[in-house]
């Protein structure tokens, strides 16, 4: 315990400080949510490819899968950029071939076995999956270290192995194929902490069941990561190899015939560039006892495709002009002379009547001018420091004396005005007092207001910020929530420094040990808590 | 009983009218509470209390807590008051029940009108939110913070009488990180904007405009959620009309509220006159204006509206009508950013010198340690 005594003004103001940080992300949050639902409101078909953009340690990706009634392919994704290179393409190409390639080794692999039924395919099938699950395993912790960020994916697949044959298999008990299996609906909220979920497959050999799964695979530049399940729980699937770190998702919503159904896991890591972020695709594929096919047949565009072919609704349209062009009206709408002239004649009379104290700047003004103050002073000492770099030449010394001495001047302005200010507040505090006297309302009862918004509200146009890239809209978000910081950080300084220096200096002034206080000061005030200095003790024996 | 001003019958009822229509729905008060105000019949009172209670609040605090008791409301609507300068002690010595004073509240009402353009603020404030908006300034953080922190001193519940050191560097700690977090949030955020602007291009109806904002877009993703948007927008519409036939009808008015109060007409050379001390008035204000202004760049403050416009624009699109009134206020991203740098670094270059102070005391208190020395970490 080292104590710091009594900091309650820090804590209280460090605490407020976490609660409006908190409340502005639960805010974030929401519009972030409904944002995404927005652009990827129905799947993404085309993998889209996300390069270049900066990224962060700690940001998210958000996947949403949406479970469509009838089994078609689905893909969810979550993109970064608008066009899909042409290298993602072919890249998907690739991997189609690839897994077509091992649907064909598994087919005929489930041929050989037939007459053989049971439990020989059940290991293989066994078999396989480990194995397969091995290669993931595998890279999955080596990765994990390498990456910050992680991408959750949830995998919903099935990759059935139909062919007449197959069809004609007939499982004996205890395998059964999966009638029921549902495609589960799970929505994957990114983390910023890479760590790979735990998610128990309830797998059983009996009955329906649905799995679920997440697979948590941290990638690093352009890992895919394909994988298929098959509906069959096939016969004793090894429950504990997939629960170790991945487990998948098996769903099936139909074909009841579809036997024989394979696991199959691909995983096909590849060489990133740094910085460019990962995509997962996930690809289901159609049962109805055809060929798995790659191509999706999509059921909804996103916005992407649609953009084109949005309109808004025509009464929204009709409201929205009528509305905007009676802006602009009211915006041009002067005040008539006539009105003016009453209306000020109003105004001079009932200030006639006004109370014979009262000073003429209200509290209102008096705000505004501190502000106008606040801001005159930060731009006279920046202008002071400058002037007061070394000069060469003769002129510019006298240059700068002259900018000083009009810089004085200045200054001294600005300080009668202050003055003045002080004085009409105060007198704003006597007229609260004989304002009230009458009616007995003690003076405490009326607490004075403060003002809180900034501007000109009366101005009835909204300008428009107009911006050209995300660069500049990234670069406006990041300086704006910079400056608040750096005011936050500035507040929260002064607060420590009247706090924490005392305390300080009163121990060691009664000469108890404050090392360990003394460093943690000295962190909170001089590095902003970042870096530690060394303490070396120097008693010599 | 006299109504007219000018010795017609139409036009007063039907500035009163406009003057009500304007107002914000939830707020109106009945035209005739006006004309039992001017005659000073308490049965206008507790309404007229009401209307500026809700009206003050939705200005300065955005919102109307209904709870409140009617003598919190009258103390809120005193303070707000004399915060903007009104003086008339008649006013404050109301009684805090809210049974009389219609007539007071009828002035003090007129003088804010033109005061603080109490309809033109409305109007801003209750603006329907369709649009992607951002401000130019950042005076919304500091009002925030600076106020709250520095000058209450309750104490937690739960705390101690000592405090560790080390919770503090903790709760400190904390603190970065959400500030990461949140900068991680808001760059996630700006790219789903941009995304949704960059694909919605060109299919606004509105030329300056060009694309849709977020509401836009999930107006037409779900057009059944937004009934109540549109009847907002309704009564949006139905309130600048009102607010334009007020601009109208204003004269009437006000010589309706002087009329009242003193017995003498106007005449033509006290008229002359008065319009010459105005315009004197209003010379020196404006000189002393200019003289603020001298000090202190013209900044820009306030909401603004969120506009993509791609710089080497392939489409089509045109300018669409130009706003006289707003174009003077556009502002390119560019300037804002430039800005705000400007600012980031004044506000750096404060903290470390913060921070350099600091560490001058720290190195004084560090010798009067003995037997330690104190190595600060390496500068980067």
């Amino acid at each position: 315990m080292v104590p710091a005594g009594c900091a309650r003004r820090l804590v209280s103001i460090l605490n407020r400080a976490l609660e409006d940080c908190a409340e502005q992300r639960r805010k974030l949050d929401h519009s972030l949510n409904q944002c995404q639902a927005l652009l990827g409101d129905c799947s993404l078909i085309v993998p889209q490819c996300l390069s270049g953009t900066q990224s962060r340690p700690g940001s998210r990706f958000l996947l949403k899968i949406h479970v469509p009634e009838s089994p078609k392919l689905e893909v969810s994704t979550k993109s970064e950029e608008n066009e899909p290179a042409a290298k993602e393409l072919e890249e998907l190409e690739l991997l189609t071939r690839a897994l077509e390639k091992v649907l064909r080794v598994r087919k005929s692999v489930l041929e050989t076995p037939l007459q053989t039924v049971g439990a020989a395919e059940g290991e293989k099938t066994s078999d396989k999956k480990p194995a397969a699950k091995a290669s993931i395993t595998e890279q999955v912790p080596v990765s994990k270290e390498s990456i910050p960020k992680t991408i959750k994916v949830t995998s919903l697949s099935k990759k059935p192995v139909t062919s007449k044959k197959a069809s004609a298999y007939v499982l004996k008990a205890p395998y059964r194929t999966d009638l029921d299996v549902k495609r589960s609906h799970r929505k994957a909220p990114a983390q910023q902490s890479s760590r790979i979920p735990r998610v128990a497959v309830k797998g059983s050999t009996k009955g329906t069941s649905s799995q679920q799964a997440k697979t948590n695979v941290p990638v690093m530049g352009r890992k895919v990561i394909y994988a298929a399940a098959g509906s069959q729980q096939a016969c004793g699937s090894p429950r504990s190899p997939l629960c170790k770190e991945q487990s998948f998702a098996f769903g099936d919503s139909t074909n009841h015939e579809n036997s024989g159904a394979a696991n199959l896991q691909l995983a096909n890591p590849e060489k990133n560039s740094p910085g460019s972020l990962a995509e997962s695709l996930v690809t289901q594929n159609p049962m109805a006892g055809d060929i798995p096919e790659w191509s999706p047949t999509p059921q909804t565009c996103t916005l992407w495709e649609k953009r084109s072919l949005l309109k808004l609704p025509p009464l929204y349209r009709k409201t929205y002009s009528r509305n905007s062009r009676l802006w602009e009206t009211c915006c041009l709408c002067q005040t008539s002379a006539a009105a003016a002239a009453t209306r000020n004649h109003f105004v001079e009379r009932i200030q006639t009547t006004f109370c014979p104290s009262t000073p003429t700047i209200s509290p209102a003004e008096i705000e505004e001018e501190i502000n106008v103050l606040h801001d005159a002073y930060s731009l006279l000492s920046h202008r002071f420091k400058a002037e007061n770099t070394g000069h060469t030449t003769w002129q510019s010394e006298y240059e700068c004396l002259l900018t000083l001495e009009g810089l004085q001047t200045t200054v001294s302005q600005c300080l009668n005005k202050l003055q003045q200010l002080r004085r009409a507040a105060e007198s704003q505090g006597r007229l609260q007092a004989c304002c009230i006297g009458d009616a007995g309302c003690p003076s405490a009862d009326c607490t004075p207001f403060r003002g809180q918004q900034c501007g000109n509200m009366s101005v009835l146009a909204v300008p428009l910020l107009y911006y050209s890239s995300l660069q500049e809209l990234r670069d406006i978000t990041a300086l704006k929530l910079q400056v608040a910081m750096l005011c936050q950080k500035i507040n929260i300084q002064k607060v420590m420094i009247t706090e924490l220096l005392p305390v300080l200096e009163y121990r060691l002034h009664h000469k108890d040990s404050v090392s360990h206080l003394y460093r943690a000061v000295y962190t909170l005030l001089c590095e902003g808590g970042e870096r530690f200095p060394v303490l070396l003790h120097t008693r010599v024996f | 009983m006299q109504r007219r001003a000018g010795g017609r019958a139409g036009p007063l009822p039907a500035a009163i009218g406009a003057l009500c229509r304007a107002l914000p729905l939830g707020s109106r008060p009945a035209p005739d509470t006006f004309r039992l105000a001017k005659f000073d019949r308490p049965q206008a009172s507790p309404e007229l209390w009401r209307l500026l209670y809700s009206l003050l609040k939705q200005i300065h605090e955005g919102g109307c807590t209904k709870s409140d008791t009617i003598d919190t409301q009258i103390r809120f609507v005193k303070s707000v008051l004399r915060y903007h300068g009104y003086g008339r002690p008649e006013f404050y010595q109301l009684p805090s029940d809210g049974s009389v004073g219609s007539r007071e509240l009828l002035l003090a009402f007129s003088w804010l009108l033109h005061r603080i353009n109490l309809l033109e603020q409305l109007l801003s404030v209750n603006r329907v939110k369709i649009r992607d908006e951002t401000s130019l300034c950042t005076c919304g953080d500091n009002l925030l913070k600076s106020w709250k922190g520095m000058t209450e001193l309750a104490p937690e519940h739960g705390l101690k009488n000592e405090v560790d050191i080390r919770y503090l560097q903790w709760l400190n700690g904390r603190l970065r990180f959400q500030w990461r977090s949140l900068h991680v949030d808001y760059q996630e955020q700006c790219k789903l904007l941009y995304k949704i602007h960059v694909y919605t291009n060109g299919s606004h109806m509105d030329q300056t405009v060009g694309h849709f904002s977020v509401t836009e877009t999930d107006l037409i993703r779900q057009p059944d959620n937004y009934k109540q948007l549109m009847q907002l927008l309704e009564s949006e519409t139905s309130r600048l009309e009102a607010f334009l036939e007020w601009k109208q009808l204003e004269p009437v008015y006000w010589q309706w509220m002087i009329k009242g109060r003193e017995r003498e007409l106007l005449d033509e050379k006290e008229f002359s006159e008065a319009i010459g001390k105005i315009h004197k008035a209003v010379e020196l204000k404006l000189s002393e204006l200019k003289y603020q202004c001298a000090h202190k760049k013209n900044k820009m403050h306030g909401p603004c509206r969120l506009v993509f416009k791609d710089k080497h624009p392939a489409s089509k699109m045109g300018f669409g009508r130009s706003r006289a009134k707003e174009a003077l206020m556009n502002v390119s991203a560019s300037e804002l950013i430039n800005e705000l740098r400007m600012k980031e670094a004044r506000l750096e270059k404060e903290l470390k010198q913060l921070q350099e102070e600091c560490r001058h005391k720290l190195t004084e208190v560090a010798d009067g340690m003995d037997s330690v020395i104190c190595i600060p970490p390496m500068k980067r």
